[in-house]
């Protein structure tokens, strides 16, 4: 559990400052792995303390989360390929503007960006609320320390979704959305159906699962069953229960897009008959402006992870301000490490690289020599084995 | 017998029909007692106090001007987060009877559905292509962050206390006896809700809501480009959500329950308006906070609602 919080945590805190679509999203996966073993640490904790219920909630919901992280990760990472594609970057900095030229892989993101931030009414809010309701209801039931334990996590798992949130919406409005950046994305073009079809269909099966929970949940029963001994009759009567209604969810998942689309309707039936001009953005009374002038994914992120984040996972800027009167160019770089290779793989690994560089004299690429080595090693092995059975006898 | 069942099912359905007329008709007002209040405070008239509502009607009439920027995102920002502030009224009991729509777990579907609302409103300003409004996007979202653990564990204290795991089950019971045995974490969590609903609504001090230029930091900022019935739209929504919260604040801290639920309605009603001018009371005695100093209010308020929950855990 602890290492799923942590992993949420500092995955979605790195995938905030990235400037590689394909790297930000990689991070994220860190952050939804996390939610996965946070799920399953709920159901580990669960029937070591004997209670049912939070264990059926904990495991469904992370192995729920497997599936649906498959599909939104996997429409997220189509709809990214499908931008490189058509654009032939994927540096949030030059992207921009790109749903005018594809929107149907633009379509396919937002919606796997709000699946991902775990927002209904899809998928994702699905198995984040069974892990909510999997720790709110061992929180309250437990005794002593350990239910302080667990609902305290229930602040930490709001703020991952909050730190999601903002993530998706930098990729998002950042590569999809306002002008476009350079010259790559201005000319974008849409992908063939042989890219967008496969999105259609995760997306589909993303609103799926998010209108048929139960269905879904079907599908996880024989593992829970099998590795957590949890029967699937019991299963299914506790995710069934007035305690954690799985299928009311459904419903109102079906109940939220059906407001969406009444306010909607309401909204077309209110332009109908008005005058409506298109004139560009209002710039504050500014004539000239361009797309540099827009809100970069550097600068969306900048207060978050700046003012908010602790300082080991914050990106490293190096800047040189305009000054004195007549000023010279500003200059300013960033740099975005990743806090665990740097400080815990590299440090560790980087002395035994050095010892085992020292045997490279080993390494002749001569096979003659190699097959010697195998000789050799073989010789003390039959060495070695009938000398402990001359021992023993 | 079954009369008597009859009988209560219809006067369900009844108390639903009025929690969703309330839902939808008393927002507007809430942002006119502020107003009026304001004007109060600063020695002036002030608009009348159904101004909002004249506003939303002659903007819903409007023709409108897009940018050619845009894309439908735009519009799907105040859509979204109209319907995502209705539906979470949906949930939030208002007087002693259940709200039209409620389950176990609900608790965690009303916070989720105001995230949805911000994702869209956020994405739309983003659409835009303005500096203003991308910054404006960015803050949003980065108080979200901090406001969001807060609104949970003050739910957790009333879900702890209740045990209960939806809206109304929490307010199934009047609050009153608990105020007696969990006092001082009901009223951390009071206080800790109240600067959340500031937070939330970009009221002062994290945000100045009458200043309609860039200087407007989050929220105004943010809608700088609508017009017409999108901007409408907006503003209806913003003042459905300051309903919402306004609601939740108001029924921790009033804790009666006169056993009439028609009674409930008139304590719940002017009770609203209370708030209302709670609220302008407050921004005008108070000035707008630096935005640095925003996260560190908002993390107070989540140290207050964690140290309550840690109290009625004892």
């Amino acid at each position: 559990m602890t290492i799923g919080l942590v992993g949420g945590l500092v995955g979605i805190s790195l995938a905030l400052s990235q400037r590689d679509l394909k790297r930000a999203l990689a991070y994220s996966s860190i952050e939804n792995v996390g939610l996965v073993a946070l799920g399953l640490g709920i159901g580990v904790w669960g029937v070591t303390s004997g209670h049912a219920t939070m264990a059926a909630l904990g495991f469904a919901g992370g192995l729920l989360h497997v599936w649906n992280h498959a599909l939104m990760k996997g429409l997220m990472f189509f709809a990214a390929g499908s931008v490189l594609h058509g654009t032939g970057t994927k540096d949030i900095e030059r992207l921009g503007g790109v749903m005018k030229q594809m929107p149907r892989t633009g379509a396919a993101m937002i919606l796997g960006a709000v699946a991902i931030s775990g927002l209904p009414p899809l998928n994702g809010f699905v198995s984040e609320w069974l892990m909510y309701m999997g720790l709110m209801r061992g929180g309250l039931s437990h005794e002593g320390g350990t239910r302080a334990v667990l609902l305290l996590s229930v602040g930490a798992v709001a703020l991952i979704g909050g730190l999601a949130l903002a993530c998706f919406v930098r990729i998002v409005g950042i590569v999809l959305l306002g002008e476009a950046r350079s010259d790559d994305a201005r000319h974008a073009h849409e992908s063939s159906v042989w890219l967008t079809g496969p999105m259609a269909v995760l997306a589909v099966l993303c609103v799926s699962v998010a209108l048929l929970p139960r269905f879904a949940l079907s599908c996880t029963r024989g593992v829970i069953e099998q590795v957590f001994g949890i029967s699937p009759g019991e299963f299914a009567g506790i995710l069934n229960s007035a305690e954690s209604p799985v299928a009311t969810l459904g419903a109102l998942n079906a109940g939220a897009w059906l407001a969406i689309g009444l306010v909607a309707a309401a909204l077309a039936a209110l332009r109908r008959g008005t005058v409506e001009s298109r004139d560009a953005t209002w710039g504050c009374g500014y004539a000239a402006p361009t797309p540099r002038m827009q809100y970069t994914g550097s600068s969306f992120a900048e207060f978050l992870v700046a003012r908010v984040l602790p300082k080991s996972l914050r990106a490293r800027t190096k800047a040189t301000s305009p000054a004195a009167l007549f000023p010279a160019g500003g200059e300013i770089a960033s740099q975005h490490p990743d806090p665990l290779s740097e400080r815990v793989y590299e440090p560790f690994f980087a002395p035994w690289a050095d010892r085992f560089a020292r045997l490279h004299w080993l390494q002749r690429g001569k096979i003659q020599i190699y097959l010697l080595y195998f000789l050799v090693v073989l010789v003390l092995a039959f060495g070695w084995v009938s000398l402990r059975e001359w021992l023993k006898s | 017998m079954s009369a008597r069942l009859v009988h209560m099912e219809w006067l369900a359905v009844i108390h639903a029909v009025v929690h969703v007329l309330v839902v939808l008709a008393m927002p507007p007002l809430l942002l006119g007692v502020i107003a009026k209040t304001k004007a109060v405070f600063a020695g002036h008239v002030g608009p009348p106090v159904l101004q909002p509502y004249y506003d939303v009607v002659k903007l819903l009439q409007k023709g409108s001007v897009f940018s050619t920027t845009t894309t439908w995102m735009f519009l799907a920002g105040p859509v979204v987060s109209l319907a995502t502030a209705v539906s979470a009224g949906m949930l939030m009991p208002l007087g002693s009877h259940a709200a039209p729509i409620s389950f176990e777990g609900d608790l965690i579907l009303f916070a989720y559905l105001l995230a949805l609302g911000r994702f869209f409103t956020a994405s739309a300003a983003l659409d835009t292509g303005s500096a203003f409004e991308g910054m404006g996007a960015a803050r949003e979202v980065t108080f979200a962050c901090l406001a969001e653990p807060a609104v949970f564990f003050a739910l957790l204290v009333l879900a702890k206390l209740s045990d209960s795991l939806s809206l109304t089950g929490m307010f199934r019971e009047p609050l009153f006896a608990k105020w007696d045995a969990a006092g001082a974490s009901l009223v951390l969590v009071t206080v800790s809700l109240f600067i959340v609903l500031l937070a939330e609504n970009s009221r002062i001090p994290f945000d100045d809501p009458n200043t309609h230029l860039e200087l407007t930091m989050i929220h105004e900022v943010m809608v700088l480009d609508h017009s017409g019935p999108a901007l409408g739209m907006i503003l209806y929504g913003a003042a459905v959500k300051l309903f919402v919260l306004s609601a939740f604040v108001l029924r921790v801290a009033l804790p009666l329950d006169t056993g009439n639920a028609w009674l409930d309605w008139l304590l719940f009603l002017p009770g609203m308006l209370v708030v209302a001018v709670v609220i302008g009371i407050v921004e005008s005695t108070m000035a707008r906070l630096r935005l640095v100093n925003v996260p560190k209010v908002l993390v107070a308020a989540c140290l207050l609602a964690a140290f309550g929950l840690v109290l009625v855990l004892k």
